[in-house]
């Protein structure tokens, strides 16, 4: 992200790095006026991402952490008190083992259903039939509707007495679930909710579908291959790619799952609570929800900086397992 | 929350004014309980005419008025009997509009300043007022120099804090309990103010309990704008479908309990068709609602300790765990909530007691008028003493403001007598002053309000707790779920909520 310096063609970053040293270093040795000229362009051309970048995601960060070793009420001088917060997260806290389970549950269970469910229907989208593109359409809908609506949507269908999913489930002889009312269901209620918005994956499978060639598909009719052996060894091993990036990218979202369970833990929890609930016995407190709580309820902006430190790491080291396990299993396409 | 959810709308105003003209007077003071009983009083103030018809037809009827009477009476008589069935629930009669006055400043400031107010809570739209801004509008018409500039639903906790941080704060700021703020020294005091007098904020003149939360270490940091409380409201047709008098009004706890068990209702699964009564409805689940009737006050503030595991809260917690089990458990009161899908609760009909703030009255208006209901105090719990905590919204200067001197100005109007109980009276909640209250014509002739201002004196505030809104997320409402759900006893899982909601106290103030 962020690499391209954009409109202004630069040679090689080598050789643009060591033009850049010589400008800074010595001045005496000139420098075409061309290349200052571009670099200078360059610089200004980037200034906004650069600007923002530093001014609203550096310093934020940097001062985040700073904050995450310190007793910080906003209200009052931050005051130093080292890694009391972070080893409070891991020793007192009542409730923070419980949103780190929470969540992990979440994500084990909604990305790869995700990648599986995209995965499927994209197979299935790239059908050439008649009205493809409304089918296809019909299928991206979803990740237009705002995540608020749809969540208060889905928190109806979710209704244990009323909601459409219970009815349907009751109409094929299947027991009714509790869904948002209950601390067991609610968890399933919200990954089946996610499935719901793959729309966006969808539209990445399909372009790394219309990648593969076609020429593989007609050999392996050749070679005798049935429609399964055709997916299986060639169209699969051919997305991973994709795969692989959903895979990093739906693991980050999972982890910071927040606006669906601020919106249905409220609705279906219930009773006890202050306005913001986290569902039964808090089985929809999830790690940002509650490090939201921490900050703006609770007035411990010290203790959720650490917590968002945590939460960092915690992504980091998952992504970097990733990385380090791709080299085995995503195929970049040489034959 | 202590929420006033009201919605005005203007075919509704307009229907009420019209009926209102229509019945006339007496018909008015009928309207104050929609009650079988006002059936009984409208039937009787519609028709003069007609009692004259009755007594026409029974004592006189055969012999000589036979061909007078016959094409006009009993017509008549039986359109006016379909009419009352209708009109049942009747509405209340609006409050007759006291604007407040707003005192000129003098010496105005030479130059216009402006006054950032923000408020937590939306605007208050009743009746097609918008109370807070037509008081904000008084004061800027009197003060031209000091513009007061209202900003509802800004006051959120993240914005103050932003604000306060970046010092510049709004001058003035309406909030939900202060308490968090008040601990962390974000509030001017307002005590060097009111050493100056010409205010009507004396602890003498205000509710005990509202004063109790408007205090902190004896100086004033904050100013209670009207006052509510919870009270029970109870559904009159399902009274008298289980074969209960909605004339007697359930007192004690036992009582609500003996009255839930006759109207609910549940079908062959279990599941609940009718709710009785639920002790987690609404209100009723926050705040410890239940521990403080029975008695709890759940913070010591001499010794910095919360008390969740007082006796009083060990004892509401084990009569909720019984309620629950006594219909099924607590998951079956979760999943009734539901099938409401959006509803209020006790404007569908379905719920037959029903724990509230007075606002409820309002919303039934606008939205269920066809709900036959009444109300009555705080169910006593045996050895309890009933009554509940205060809500509403309290004035505060936030720590940085630049225009304090102004601002007490604005309060001391915004605060003062004539606002709180304009906006008490039009928005439906109450003044901080009990006289004031106690002089409204309006209140004194509505009987679904009297229950309230029974209670008001006896009402306790939400706990003053330094982190009151960690201790009932983290601890209490956890904890309490526990035990509904069967995981503790309720010893167990008030002493932990103890401890945890303690550690944190500590902690607090160590720092």
């Amino acid at each position: 992200m962020g690499r391209g310096t954009g409109l202004v063609p630069s040679p090689r970053p080598v050789r643009h790095e060591t033009l850049e040293a010589k400008m800074t270093k010595t001045k005496g040795k000139r420098m075409s006026r061309v290349m200052r000229d571009r670099i200078k362009w360059g610089f200004i051309f980037i200034s906004p991402w650069v600007l923002g970048f530093l001014l609203f995601i550096l310093y934020p960060m940097l001062a985040s952490l700073y904050y995450s070793f310190t007793d910080y009420d906003v209200l009052r001088p931050a005051r130093w008190v080292g890694a009391e917060n972070y080893i409070y997260f891991f020793t007192k806290d009542n409730l923070s083992y419980l949103t780190v389970y929470n969540t992990l549950y979440f994500a084990f269970f909604s990305v790869p259903l995700g990648i599986l469910v995209a995965i499927i229907l994209a197979l299935l989208l790239n059908a050439k039939v008649k009205g493809q593109s409304v089918f296809r359409a019909i299928f991206f809908i979803p990740t237009v509707v705002p995540v608020v609506a749809a969540t208060i949507l889905w928190v109806w269908l979710f209704s244990t007495r009323n909601g459409l999913i219970n009815m349907a489930l009751e109409a094929v002889g299947l027991p009714a679930v509790a869904w948002l009312n209950s601390p067991t269901w609610s968890k399933p209620a919200m990954i089946i909710m996610s499935l719901w918005g793959v729309g966006t994956s969808v539209v990445i499978y399909l372009a790394g579908l219309q990648d593969i060639p076609v020429s593989l598909y007609e050999a392996a009719v050749i070679d005798g291959a049935n429609w399964w052996q055709q997916t299986t060894r060639i169209t699969i091993p051919l997305l991973t790619p994709q795969i692989f990036f959903q895979l990093v990218i739906g693991l980050i979202g999972a982890f910071q799952v927040f606006t669906q369970a601020f919106i249905m833990g409220g609705t279906g929890g219930g009773a006890l609570g202050m306005g913001t609930e986290a569902g039964p016995s808090n089985s929809l407190l999830f790690y940002t929800l509650y490090l939201y709580l921490n900050a703006f309820r609770f007035f411990r902006m010290g203790y959720a900086s650490a917590m968002a430190w945590l939460l960092f790491l915690i992504t980091l080291v998952a992504t970097l397992i990733i990385l380090r396990t791709s080299s085995r299993w995503v195929f970049y396409g040489r034959l | 929350m202590s929420a006033q959810s009201h919605k005005g709308l203007k075919t509704r105003r307009e229907f009420l004014r019209l009926a209102g003209i229509a019945a006339g007077a007496t018909a008015l003071a009928a309207c104050a309980t929609p009650t079988p009983q006002v059936i009984k009083e409208t039937v009787v103030v519609e028709k003069p005419v007609e009692k004259v018809v009755k007594e026409t037809v029974a004592v006189e009827v055969t012999k000589v008025v036979e061909k007078v009477v016959k094409e006009t009476v009993p017509v008549e008589v039986t359109k006016v009997v379909e009419k009352v069935a209708v009109v049942t629930p009747t509405p209340y009669p609006l409050p007759p509009v006291k604007l407040p006055t707003a005192p000129v400043v003098t010496p105005a400031p030479p130059q216009p300043i402006q006054l950032f107010f923000w408020d937590w809570y939306g605007r208050l739209v009743w009746h097609n007022q918008d109370l807070k801004q037509v008081q904000v509008d008084i004061w800027n018409q009197a003060n031209p120099n000091i513009l007061v500039s209202y900003l509802p639903s800004v006051g959120t906790k993240e914005k103050v804090l932003a604000s306060v941080a970046a010092g510049t704060p709004p001058d003035l700021l309406l909030t939900d309990p202060p308490t968090d703020y008040v601990y962390r020294g974000a509030l001017e005091s307002l005590q060097p103010f009111a050493d100056q007098g010409g205010h009507p904020f004396f602890k003498k003149d205000i509710y005990p309990g509202v004063w109790e939360a408007m205090e902190f270490n004896g100086q004033l940091y904050a100013v209670h704008k009207v006052v509510n409380n919870a009270g029970l409201y109870y559904n009159a047709d399902l009274f008298r479908q289980a074969g209960l008098d909605p004339d007697k009004p359930p007192k004690t706890l036992a009582d609500v309990e003996e009255a839930a068990a006759k109207i609910h209702k549940t079908d062959s699964k279990g599941n609940i068709e009718i709710l009785g009564f639920s002790p987690w409805l609404n209100i009723a689940g926050i705040w410890g609602t239940w521990a403080q009737a029975f008695g709890a006050k759940l913070w010591d503030p001499d010794n910095k300790k919360v008390t969740f595991d007082e006796p009083a809260s060990i004892r509401a917690l084990q009569w909720q765990v019984e309620y629950a089990n006594k219909y099924g458990g607590f998951q079956k009161f979760m999943e009734f909530n539901d099938t409401l899908a959006g509803m209020d609760p006790f404007g569908s009909g379905r719920v037959g007691l029903y724990v509230t703030g007075p606002w409820q009255i309002g919303i039934m208006q606008d939205t269920y008028p066809n709900i036959n209901y009444r109300t009555t105090t705080m169910p006593v719990p045996e050895g309890g003493r009933g009554g509940a905590w205060l809500g509403g919204s309290w004035l505060v200067m936030p720590k940085g403001g630049k225009r304090r001197k102004e601002a007490w100005e604005f309060l001391k109007y915004y605060c003062g007598r004539e606002a709180q109980i304009y906006e008490a009276e039009q928005g439906i909640g109450f003044s901080i002053f009990p006289e004031d209250n106690a002089k409204s014509e309006w209140f004194n002739s509505l009987d679904l309000i009297q229950p309230f201002l029974q209670d008001l004196p006896k009402c306790w505030p939400i706990p003053l707790i330094p982190t009151v809104s960690h201790a009932f997320f983290t601890a209490f409402n956890p904890m309490v779920e526990e035990a509904l759900r069967g995981k503790r006893t309720p010893e167990d899982a008030m002493k932990e909520a103890t401890r945890l909601a303690q550690a944190e106290v500590d902690r607090f103030i160590k720092g």
